[in-house]
């Protein structure tokens, strides 16, 4: 790698590299592809707001929240406008996702003992308003991204609870189980992100597994769509069907098990299969999802023996034994282990 | 390797977005190339394009990690499945011209 004659900082690092490539706008990116060097401010400004979030801490049960803007561009993190403490803005993307991930973090530090994405009370970064009519959120391994949809199919995806919290889960996946993007561990991967997600959402509306309607993304789909959310724990594969969609091509059950290239090897479409096991057994606990099923599912998530390639019928079986091992008696892992069956993994 | 001399007439390419909170067929549009259809110029546009994202690419358990869409790139150097190469890009990697292949194809 040369430095460029006309950049004062001289070599980038790798990873910074990387980063402006994933970040910049499109004079950045090809700065740094064509001659491996970067404009200065960009680098400095990127720098900065790395070495700040990452330094910072909240106290503990405290979430350390930073919203930016991205002004409608694909430039990350885009600028900060709102941060822990301060009043709302009247911006709804802004303000829903300042909200949000207030509440993920509540969840997790109430139910779960866990002090944020990092469990060491690290900041949570969200930017919203991210491109233009962009359908999509996604956790990048640095912060979580909102879009604002293009509102005929997709509404503002900060509006999703259930959506926000499942970005802020990815995170602590890649943290914890750093399940492998593809195949089955890329399902569990998003099916783990799914079953955060719903509880954090029951948990902040107070809801029983009776009351619950088990959708991701029930706010997120346009008034024309004909669809109920993204996808159905209870129901994979029934969540939408509609001429600009497509049909919910997930699956309930091992017996219809899709095998594809497409979608990371079906992570988005196969995830149904542990998602419909989570609420089967939730289901034959009654009460709270979060109080015994979920606490079940987190136990095996940080699970040093849950290996990043695990399989379903791998998280299953720890799955039942964390039930065993966090609850006397058999209730809890028998439905643990009727759940997995329910969908037939072989446990 | 250059794909501007290696790949001829029979060539065929497939071009998908994929990833994203979840999984709409739809949405992923996929697009087919096939280079007989194709002038001189556009054939040497889309050699250009497959060979920036030779250089673009990552590895496909990575490509769409955190719902993060990318785009799948099948390269069909004789027209059909024998000697398939795939190639994942991700979205905030992928140069405006690609995205304008997948959605409106070749331009001259």
């Amino acid at each position: 790698m040369k430095a460029a004659r006309n950049n004062p900082y001289g070599v980038i690092p790798p990873h910074l590299l990387n980063r402006l490539i994933e970040n910049g706008n499109d004079r950045h990116r090809r700065c740094a592809l064509n001659t491996l060097t970067v404009d200065s401010r960009f680098r400095a400004r990127t720098e900065r707001h790395t070495a700040a979030t990452d330094a910072r801490r909240g106290q503990q049960g405290q979430p350390l929240r930073y919203i930016f803007d991205a002004g409608n561009t694909m430039e990350l993190p885009g600028r900060q406008v709102r941060r822990e403490g301060q009043s709302e803005t009247g911006d709804e993307a802004v303000d829903e996702a300042y909200r949000d991930l207030g509440a993920t973090y509540r969840f997790f530090w109430e139910v779960l003992e866990r002090n944020a994405i990092d469990d060491e009370g690290g900041a949570l970064v969200g930017t919203v308003h991210y491109g233009e009519e962009y359908q999509n959120a996604f956790w990048n391994g640095y912060q979580m991204v909102f879009g604002d949809g293009d509102g005929e199919i997709f509404l503002s995806f900060t509006r999703a609870l259930d959506v926000v919290a499942h970005e802020l889960a990815h995170g602590i996946t890649e943290r914890e189980a750093g399940l492998v993007y593809y195949n089955q561990p890329g399902a569990l991967n998003e099916s783990v992100s799914d079953v955060f997600g719903v509880m954090v959402a029951q948990y902040d509306a107070n809801q029983t597994v009776e009351e619950a309607d088990w959708s991701i993304g029930r706010d997120l789909l346009g008034p024309g769509i004909n669809g109920t959310g993204l996808r159905s724990m209870s129901n994979p594969g029934t969540a939408y069907d509609d001429p600009l969609l497509g049909r919910d091509p997930q699956p309930g059950h091992m017996r219809d098990f899709v095998e594809t290239n497409e979608d990371n090897g079906g992570v988005h479409i196969n995830s149904g299969i542990p998602n419909r096991a989570f609420y089967l057994t939730a289901m034959a606990l009654g009460g709270h999802s979060w109080e015994r099923a979920g606490r079940v599912w987190y136990a095996t998530l940080i699970d040093e023996r849950l290996a990043n390639d695990a399989e379903f019928a791998d998280f299953a079986r720890l799955t039942i034994d964390n039930a065993e091992r966090l609850f006397d008696g058999s209730e809890v892992r028998d439905a643990v282990r009727d759940g997995w069956q329910g969908v037939g993994v072989d446990v | 390797m250059s794909y501007q001399h290696s790949l001829g007439e029979r060539a065929r390419v497939r071009l998908a977005r994929e990833g994203g909170v979840a999984y709409m067929p739809a949405l992923a549009s996929p697009r087919e190339i096939a280079f007989h259809e194709c002038s001189l110029s556009q054939r040497k546009k889309v050699c250009k394009l497959l060979d920036e994202a030779e250089r673009l690419k990552c590895p496909g358990d990575q490509a769409g990690q955190g719902d993060q869409r990318y785009f799948r790139i099948l390269i069909m150097p004789v027209g059909n499945d024998s000697d398939v190469i795939t190639l994942h890009v991700p979205e905030r990697r992928a140069p405006e011209a690609l995205v304008a292949l997948w959605k409106s194809g070749p331009s001259d």
